[in-house]
């Protein structure tokens, strides 16, 4: 299945109660699939068409806040448009899952992937995971849909646009049965259906702080939720995940630190890398809400970090991803921005950056993979 | 201690529960209740409903709801004062 329609798969599976979204490339074929299934009488869930994803969301608030399981999804231009009600939700503290195609915000605009559209984000308070392949983005909102209902916070589960969205791969799926004893029934929480309570009341000067302060301890409590989450799904399931994946990272010299799906080829380059005797890992980043700084500052200690960032924070000295990193831990850190808009990173692309990293050529921030046929 | 709820989700059973008299900087005082009895009208201008009356005569002012807002005092300024509290 593509990453799309196995993440349709997977809503199919859960059968949220409510599901209310607004289509955009590339998360179409999630909510087509799902409308699918929904047309066919093969879930209970009450799917809402709205007419924009600022409507959508705060349709998901409502149920969510009515106490029901509630799921969508967005990209770009769409999460941008509820930017404001993604704030509440997280700040209503509701375990919405809403899964994202990432892709290249405007203007000018455009349908393909990069990551621009989801980091800006990682200040709402939502939980952030990012998934390299359809297997992962698959099993994710399993385990997501655990953590985010086990902490109260809302949900974000990332793949790239068109390139998991949109490419078919293999993957194992979970029996239905095996689903629903995952995934539970959610646990108690205030709702306006069990309880007499305002929900979205006015915080003055006197209690906003304070709430904020919930909100981040909410979010540090998922730390120890997570590796819990994930374990038990490792043992039910034979698949192990962690906040990251390390990989030959032990005993490299170099580490290159990347999300999604360029881990693939990342992990071709490092192997080959190694076979000629090169000490190189990989870093790749899953959960980056909350960010794994504690375990990173281990792991990267006194090793040579490259970022590959597939988004740019304009006028800051390093990319949203390597700056986290940077303030992780403190390491001769390189950063290199490459795949805006769609641009793709082909294996020799790999090659030639891991290959410039080694020889130790890398700028502190360059942009990589830029046309040299057309002025600008 | 006051306890802040989750999402800063207000539970209150219904509103009489909600004291709005928490609100006050100043308080009405009544100088004059023969004054106050004389104007039944005063108890609609008030937005919380605090005035009251008993058997047409001016009982008390529910100072659980009373925001201290002072429309009583501007209508009947020779029966009804702010003070500071």
């Amino acid at each position: 299945m593509t990453g799309g329609d196995a993440v349709a798969y997977a809503m199919k599976q859960i059968n949220p109660e409510v599901v209310s979204a607004y289509p955009i490339t590339p998360q179409t074929p999630i909510i087509e699939g799902f409308s699918k299934y929904y047309a066919d009488g093969e879930v209970d869930t009450e799917l809402i068409d709205v007419e924009s994803e600022h409507s959508a969301m705060s349709l998901c608030i409502g149920a969510s806040a009515a106490g029901a399981r509630v799921m969508t999804a967005s990209s770009s231009q769409g999460l941008a448009y509820m930017f404001e009600v993604i704030y509440a939700a997280a700040g209503l503290r509701l375990p919405i899952i809403m899964n994202v195609g990432n892709r290249a915000l405007s203007a000018p605009i455009n349908i393909h992937c990069d990551h621009s559209d989801t980091f800006p984000l990682r200040e709402s308070g939502w939980l952030q995971v990012y998934n390299e392949n359809v297997q992962e983005v698959y099993d994710t909102n399993f385990i997501g849909l655990r953590i985010a209902e086990k902490v109260n916070l809302p949900i974000m589960i990332m793949q790239d646009g068109f390139y998991t969205t949109h490419s078919v791969q293999e993957f194992n799926t979970l029996k239905d049965s095996d689903v629903k004893t995952f995934i539970g029934k959610p646990p108690k929480r205030d709702t306006l259906f069990n309880k007499k309570i305002t929900m979205g009341s006015f915080a003055l000067q006197d209690s906003y702080y304070e709430t904020r302060i919930q909100l981040h301890r909410a979010m540090e409590s998922a730390r120890d939720v997570i590796p819990l989450v994930q374990k038990e799904f490792a043992k039910s399931f034979n698949r192990k995940y962690d906040l990251f994946e390390a990989y030959k990272i032990d005993d490299a010299e170099y580490v290159v630190v990347v999300v999604n799906s360029t881990a693939g080829i990342i992990r071709k380059s490092v192997d080959s890398l190694r076979k000629s005797g090169k000490r190189i890992g990989m870093l790749k980043i899953r959960f980056f809400r909350p960010f794994p700084y504690k375990e990173i500052r281990h792991l990267l200690a006194g090793k040579r970090v490259l970022v590959l960032d597939r988004n740019t924070s304009f006028g800051s000295e390093l990319s949203p991803l390597a700056t986290e990193i940077k303030a992780s831990v403190d390491v001769d850190l390189v950063n290199v921005v490459f795949g805006l808009g769609g641009r793709d990173f082909y294996q020799e692309d790999a090659d030639k950056v891991l290959a410039k990293f080694l020889r130790n050529q890398i700028k502190k921030f360059e942009f990589y993979g830029y046309r040299d046929d057309l002025e600008f | 201690m006051k306890k802040l709820e989750m999402g800063a989700n207000i539970s209150v059973e219904n509103s009489e529960d909600y004291s709005t008299g928490s609100w006050r900087k100043d308080i009405p005082i009544v100088q004059n209740k023969e004054e106050v009895s004389n104007n039944p009208k005063i108890a609609m201008f008030c937005p919380e409903a605090a005035i009251k009356f008993v058997n047409g005569v001016f009982s008390h002012i529910d100072y659980k709801y009373c925001k201290g807002c002072g429309i009583c005092a501007r209508e009947l300024p020779n029966a009804i004062v702010m003070r500071k509290g």
